[in-house]
Parts: structure tokens; sequence; C-alpha cells
């Protein structure tokens, strides 16, 4: 037990948690607007990963600059993933959509290995460093962590103070009242699940810019997102910041205490804990 | 003017058949009821109007075209509103949202303020809890709120199902007071009831489903004298 | 019918007098086919390794063939072919891939895929069918304390694998005391991260922290908040080539003030130098280096038969054939095929029995280094002749990073340096 490496180790799970909360905002969005649970949620984070590499290798663009291509990337696919498999069973029970899902997961991870094999890729970022006495703070963390921040303020704002946005919520409410006030609710969906995916693939992009990783790589955020949508409330994007925090802190402090294999251990076990409890998750609406 | 004419509709849920050929005229400008017993189909009737069921034959004609096929966002885009069974508000969603919502169509938005303050005089009550979350009102509010909100869309014609449903008296002499201001402000009105007494009170023409058929349909004035009326839906 | 049979006896005539009255020249040497199977992983996270460790052992066959094939005394040429299939990086794969190159391709003799653990799982089958097996790329000691009777290991095994990590800590910094240790979860590190734990004791060393991660860890974050607060002078251990490379990595941006760093696989990588400054005084054990001395002179000092290739002879033709220089993966695979064709050449058959004892005996030099394998029953097929060499990234005059072999002192092509900021 190092209580030394308590500050460095706080301080570094706080601000992956930002990460893994952007990571669980998409997970959460389209579960709250149309019940879906998103199984393809890992490998489109893997994607993220891809097309901000690939962006940077063939064409020489920051990554940083990549990620907004990543977001407009992120947002058609969604629409494109919505009509192809989840519009014609959104209506089924929810098994239906599981499997759905599911099978794009099987389909991306297939392809992915085909395409990209799953020799480990990396992408070179130095921005310099902030270190003060056993505390080393990495650039590409800040910028990953203000990058979070800004996304979920915007989509805090997007859906607060636009009309497209206060319909989606209206839509995730009631969907027959939606369509009965002139609501194109199809449309709704499927831009709520192409916002969900870009959200999803604009966290990978930044989780590139920190590890390395495979076409694989995306399954660990995905466990940790479905931790995360419950401690923040299912449906709730901003809590799922919260959540991702909450979980990231929680993190760097277990490793401290025991060994980091352990980690998965713990964050199950609250996962479980939390849905015996409070089944709607912690700050959940519903 | 007839500003919706509905010709022989037949429709159901699954295999169950409910409504075994329909057909009624909302003239402009009048309140029209359709009133029945429970399980007589009125709530169907809506809906496949609305185009929320399917409409297995017959046509919906609507500011003289035929909706019959289309969604039912693009009916309520084109001005027809409904205020459906139990509110169904968006009970997440705050009082002013619940109303930008109803403004959705594109004509509606032009006027939006406008209409705001017309609301607010016809309802005072929600100009007091405009922000607050629409699920926190009380069940009269809440009528009020969804009447409200399907007005803010300048809605051509106007049908509500059930209002009174869940009031008490006092409510819903309010709510009738609501309907008589609108009908005196020239809106075209389909009014679905089971208090049948206030409905043909204020209705100027009316409708009598039964076991899915249109039974009787006249005047309200004439309806209301009817010897079977009396005796069926007027305990008489 | 009958037209069918007559035109079939005329062929078969007129072939058997082809035959007959075949060329009087000189009888031509008979060319025996000897199949070799194994896998590669060509996809799956081991795949960097095994390519290398497959490019070396065609480089064999391609010498192989140039020279005409292997000669037996009888005049016999042996030509070896090889047959492989993908394992994906993974047991299953090898197990029923094994299974079908013995029992369907019907091959003569196996070389090892890539890894620990997956040569574990190939060793079974073989064993299983009584087929010999030259392993490289596998240095688990476990895997050859089983007591089979067709497996041979040519890399050091991991009880030797870092303990020259630790002699060589002894003799740069004397008064270095505590050690902590990483190591990733699977065999082959946890292994060599224990026997070099066990020797650091030995020796008097303090051992501060033994942790396992995950195969599939990305962030070394945690680890290194956990190895700073004791205040270590050394770190130790790793796994493969990309986790090795993220924890030099990691070690450097976070300046963990340790004075000595030794990873497992990922220093004597040529690829090392791409994290660039992070690669500076790392240490690594490698099981072979294109620096290495082994010679036909130090063979005879040794008092040793030399076999083979040269060092500078494969360390060129490797670069020519491929464009960049071999690393230890890339010899151990030609050494495989090295020592086949000598066991062959010994056995002077293709009998699996004669083969068996023809490697039994084997006790010689090569480009690779001393070849031996223990004959005790328990640890048959143990390599017990061959050491390990320690590189360690160094920028020479010019700025450029280098890799020159700093243990062991007789090996040794430049001194060792102390980790600084």
């Amino acid at each position: 037990m190092n209580i030394d490496a308590l500050v460095p180790s706080s301080i570094d799970g706080l601000m992956l948690g930002f990460v893994y909360g952007l990571a669980a905002m998409g997970l959460t969005l389209i579960f709250g607007v149309m019940r879906v649970i998103n199984l393809a949620h890992g490998p489109v984070i893997a994607l993220g990963m891809f097309a901000v590499y690939l962006i940077g290798t063939q064409f020489g663009v920051n990554p940083y600059l990549g990620l907004i291509a990543v977001l407009v990337l992120g947002l058609v696919l969604g629409i494109v993933m919505y009509f192809v498999a989840v519009h014609r069973v959104i209506n089924a029970p929810e098994l239906t959509t599981l499997l759905a899902t599911f099978s794009v997961n099987l389909m991306i991870i297939g392809l992915g290995t085909v395409v990209f094999t799953t020799t480990p890729r990396a992408i070179d970022m130095d921005l310099g460093a902030f270190r003060t006495g056993a505390i080393t703070i990495l650039g590409t963390k800040v910028v990953a962590v203000l990058i979070a921040i800004a996304v979920t303020v915007g989509l805090y704002l997007f859906l607060y103070r636009t009309r497209v946005g206060k319909s989606i919520r209206a839509v995730a409410n009631n969907r027959a009242a939606a369509e009965l006030m002139g609501i194109n609710t199809t449309g709704v969906l499927a831009l709520s699940f192409g916002i969900g995916i870009m959200l999803a693939m604009t966290s990978g992009g930044l989780i590139a810019t920190l590890f390395s990783f495979t076409i694989l790589a995306g399954g660990v955020y995905e466990l940790k997102s479905f931790v995360i949508v419950v401690l923040g409330g299912l449906g709730n994007p901003t809590g799922a910041l919260v959540g991702g925090i909450v979980l990231g802190l929680l993190e760097g402090l277990t490793t401290i205490f025991m060994p980091v294999g352990w980690v998965p251990i713990i964050e199950y076990g609250v996962f479980v804990l939390i849905l015996l409890i409070r089944p709607t998750g912690l700050f959940g609406a519903r | 003017m007839i500003a919706m004419d509905v010709k022989e509709i037949e429709s159901g849920y699954g295999e169950v058949q409910i409504l075994w050929g329909v057909s009624l005229q909302l003239q402009e400008g009048h309140l029209t009821t359709l009133v029945g017993s429970n399980g007589s189909g009125k709530t169907t009737l809506l809906r496949t109007v609305m185009g929320l069921i399917p409409a297995w034959k017959g046509t919906v004609n609507f500011d003289g075209q035929d909706v019959t096929r289309l969604s039912p966002h693009t009916r309520a885009q084109m001005g027809l509103v409904m205020i459906p069974e139990g509110r169904q508000l968006f009970t997440d969603l705050t009082v002013m949202e619940n109303l930008e919502m109803g403004a959705t169509p594109g004509r509606a938005r032009a006027g939006f303020q406008r209409n705001v303050e017309w609301i607010f005089d016809l309802f005072p009550r929600l100009e007091e809890r405009v922000r607050q979350v629409a699920g926190t009102l009380s069940g009269g509010e809440q009528q009020m709120l969804a009447i409200a909100r399907g007005l803010m869309s300048n809605p051509q014609i106007l049908m509500l199902d059930e209002p009174s449903l869940g009031l008490s008296p006092l409510l819903v002499l309010n709510l009738f007071e609501v309907i008589r201001r609108l009908k005196e402000q020239g809106h075209t009105m389909l009014l679905v009831e089971q208090n049948v007494q206030m409905a043909l009170a204020v209705s100027d023409y009316a409708y009598v489903l039964s076991n899915g058929r249109i039974e009787i349909e006249g005047e309200a004035k004439r309806v209301r004298e009817m010897e079977s009326v009396r005796k069926a839906y007027l305990g008489l | 019918m009958r037209k069918l049979v007559f035109l079939a006896l005329v062929v078969a005539l007129i072939a058997s007098l082809g035959v007959a009255c075949g060329p009087v020249a000189a009888p031509t040497p008979t060319v025996k086919r000897v199949l070799v199977g194994f896998t590669a992983s060509q996809t799956g996270k081991l795949n960097k390794e095994s390519k290398e460790q497959i490019q070396g052992l065609q480089l064999w066959l391609e010498d192989v063939k140039k020279a005409g094939g292997i000669k037996l005394k009888d005049g016999t040429m042996l030509m070896p072919e090889i047959k492989f299939y993908d394992d994906e990086s993974l047991t299953d794969r090898v197990q029923a891939l094994y299974t079908k190159l013995i029992t369907e391709d019907k091959v003569d003799f196996l070389i090892s895929p890539y890894s620990s653990g997956l040569t574990q799982t190939a060793a079974v089958v073989a064993e299983q069918y009584g087929k010999v097996m030259i392993t490289t790329g596998a240095a688990s000691d476990t895997t050859m304390e089983q007591g089979f009777k067709t497996i041979f290991q040519i890399y050091t095994p991991a009880s030797r694998y870092l303990t020259g990590a630790v002699d060589l800590l002894q003799k740069l910094d004397p008064t270095a005391k505590k050690i902590a240790f990483v190591y990733e979860k699977e065999r082959f590190s946890t292994d060599v991260t224990t026997f070099a734990q066990k020797y650091a004791k030995e020796k008097g060393f303090d051992i501060v922290l033994f942790e396992g991660y995950d195969t599939a860890t990305t962030d070394f974050a945690p680890f290194i908040n956990k190895i700073m607060p004791p205040k270590p002078d050394a770190i130790m251990g790793g796994g493969h080539f990309t986790d090795g490379t993220t924890f030099a990595k990691q070690l450097y941006e976070k300046k963990v003030p340790v004075k000595f760093v030794a990873i497992l696989v990922a220093p004597p990588e040529p690829a090392f130098v791409e994290i660039g400054d992070a690669a500076q005084y790392v240490v690594g054990p490698s099981q072979w280096e294109p620096l290495a001395r082994y010679s036909p002179e130090s063979a005879k000092a040794a008092g040793l038969p030399w076999y083979g290739i040269g060092v500078a002879d494969f360390t060129s033709a490797y670069k020519t054939k491929y464009g960049y220089e071999p690393s230890y993966h890339s010899a151990g695979g030609y050494a495989a095929g090295l020592i086949f064709q000598k066991g062959l050449e010994e056995a002077d058959s293709v009998d699996a029995e004669k083969v068996k004892t023809a490697l039994d005996r084997l006790d010689l030099l090569t480009f690779f280094g001393h070849i031996k394998f223990d004959t005790a029953a328990k640890t048959h097929g143990k390599q017990i002749g061959h050491e390990m060499v320690y590189v360690q990234w160094q920028k020479d005059a010019a700025g450029k990073l280098v890799k020159p072999v700093v243990w062991p002192l007789e090996g040794k092509s430049a001194d060792a340096q102390l980790r600084k900021q």
C-alpha cells in the first residue's frame, strides 16, 4: 500500500475518467432515446481510433483536427447503422435489438480484423508534460480532458437549447406524442443514433492519442461504458460524464490498494451493486 | 365548407376488427361530437384518422387532400392535431418546452410569440408555471397544457380524445368553458367524450357510435332530444 | 471394353520400355522430400515476432536449396519443404492445425510456432504423435520439464533469461539494493520474472514490487504510480514487443527516476528505436545479436565443433533478402532449420528415432551460440548450452541510438551505462 502514490494515481484516474465518460455518453443517449442497448458500442469506439490514425497517416492531418472529420463520419455512420440494423426491429422486444446491434458488432470486428489485422497501432503525440514532485500530467491527457468537456457542454447545449435537441428529448420521453406534434420521430431516432455513434467514435479518436490500440481495443471501454451508464443514470448523457469521472477516480484509487488485475472485478462489483439498489442508476432520470 | 371527410373506415388491432365502415364529416368552424359507450370504437376512430393505426379500408380526406397513407407527423404538419387520451405530455420537459414542441410545424413557428401570449390568456395558470417540469403539474393543469400544446401549432382541425377523463367536476366545468371559448374563436373541432350531457350541450353536430358503426347522426340539439339517446346515454 | 484394355496394355508396355531404356549415364542421386510443418502467427498479437522467425527459417531453406539439398552419407539428397498455416496467435488454432499437419498433411518433422504459450500446445500434439519437433521462439522451462521425448528446445530457457541483468546491475552499481518486477501475465513472462526475482533475492536484493498485468494492457500508469514510492534502483520485467515498448515509453514520459531498466523481448528489436529518446539506457536480454562474437575461432577456444553459416554472413544475407537487420527471432528461425539439418546429417536418415538420438548427442557452436540438449528423462530436450547476451541502447558519438552488447563481459562490444534523467 503506497500512500505516496495516492495523489498521482488519483489524478491519472480522474483525467482518464473524463474520457471514459465521453465514451459512455453515446451508449446512454441511444438507450435513453430509443431503449436500445447498442452492443456494437465497443467496435465503434475502435473504428474511431482507426479513423483518427488513418487520417493522420494517410493525409498527414493532426489527430485533433482529424477528430472533426471523425465527428462527421460518426454521425453519418450512425444514421446508416440505424436504418440498416435498428429501424425495422425498433418496436420488437429488446432482445431483438440486442441481437441486431450485436451482429453489427461481429461484422465490424470481423471486417476490421481482415483489413487491419490485430497488429497494434499507435499515434505518436507528444505535447510535453506538467511535472511537480511525483505527479506527471501529460499534455495529451489534458487536451483529452478539455475536448471531453467541450463535447459534453456542446451536447448539453444542443439538447437543452436547440429545437432539434429538445425534440430528441421529447421523443425519448414519449414517442407517440412527439409524432402527434408533427415531429418526424423516425428522423429523430436516426439522428439520435447517429449522435450516439458520433460520440463513441470521437472518444475512440481521443483514446488513440493516449494509448496503442487494435480493432479489439474497444471492448474494454464498452464494458466500462455499461458501468458508467448505470452510475450516471440510464439515458442521462451529462450524468455519463459524472459517472465516468467517478469510475476513473475509483480505478485510480483501487490500483493503489490492490493488484491492478483486480480493478475490473471491483468495477463490475459496483455495477451489480448499483443495479440491485437503484436500477435506474445513481443519477437516474427515469 | 367541409374541413374533413372520413369515408367508410374499417380498422382494428391485429386480427380484431373494431370499425365497420364509419363515415363522418366535419364542417369548418363547427364543434362536432362523437359519443358512444366504452368499447364502441371512438378512440380507435380518432387514431385511425390520425394515422396512428392504419385504415384497412376507407379514406380520410383533410383540407382537400387524401391523407389516408400519410404518417401521423405529416398529418400533424398539415394541421390535423390530436389531443390524445390521457394527455400524453412530455413529462420530463418544462411547460414552455412542451409548448415549443407543440409549435413544431413550420407555419406555427413564425407566430410563436403571439401564440404563447394567446395561450397564456386562455390558461393563466400555465403562465405561472412556465418553467416547471410538466410531470409535476396537477391533473387539471396537465389537461390544460395538453390542449395548449395542441393549439400552439395553429391547427386546422383539433381533435380531443376524452379530455374530461380523470378530472374533478369543477375542472370539467372549467374544461368545457375553454372548449366553448375555442368554438367562439372559430376553431374546427372533433370532440370524443364520455360526458355526453356536456358534450352535446356545447356542440353543433353529433355522431353516435355503437359497436363500430354510426347509429345516429344529426344536429346536436336534435340528437339530444332523441328518446333512444336519452335512455342509453343520459340515464333517463 | 476390349479396345480399352488393349490400349491400356500398349501404354503400359511403352512406359516400361521407356524406363528400361532410360539414359545410361551415371545414376543421378535420388532426391527425397522431407516435409517440415509449423504454424505462423500471420494475424494476432504475435504476428511481428513470428514473421521474423519464419523469415529466418526461409533464409535457411534457401541456403539448403542453393546447396542442392541435405546430403546423406549414401549420396541421397534430402530436400526439405515447408508447410504452414496461420494460427492467429491462438492456442486453439495451434492445437487444431498441428493435428492437421501431422494427420492430414503427413509432415515428417515439425518446428514450433512462436512463443512459449503456443509452443506448449504444439509440443503436446507432437509428443502425442511421436513427431520430432524443434522449438524456437519458446523459452519456457515448464514446457521442457514434462518428460517429452521428441521435443528439442533451441532458445535459452526462462530460468536463465533475466538472471544476467541482475549480475550486470550488481557489477554496474554495487550500491543498488531495490528492484521492482513487473510482468505480463502469461507463461513466458511470468516464468522469466519469477526466476529472476528468486535469483535477485539470493544475490541479496530487496524486491519492492512483483506484480503482473493483463496481456491487453495499454496503460502502465497505474504500475508506474505504484513503482515510484518505494524508490527502486532498478525496474525489470515486461512481456512482448508492444507492451514492452509502451512501458519503456511511459517510464520516460513520467520521468521515473530509476537507474536501471531491463525489459524483455522489446529492446533487442531494431524497431524499439522508434520510441526515440525513451529507448536510451534500456537494457534487454537477447537470444542473439548481430554483434555477437561466435566464430570458428571461439569454438576452437571453447573446445567445441563449429557448424554452419557465420554471424556476419547470416546478418548480411538476411539484410540483403529482407531489407533490414535480423533480430534474434530471425536468427532463432534460421538456427532451428540449421540444427534440424545437422540432426538429419548425423542420423544419416529421416527416421524419427535416429534423428532423435542424433540430436541428443549434439554439442556444438553455431552462429546462434552453443547448442546442447539435456538428455535427463524429466528435462529431456531442454536447452542447456545456449546463453543470453544483453544489449543496451546508447547514444553514440554522433547522438544516434545504437544497441551494443554490454553483457556478458566476454562478449561485450561496449560498457554498460547507468540511466540518467
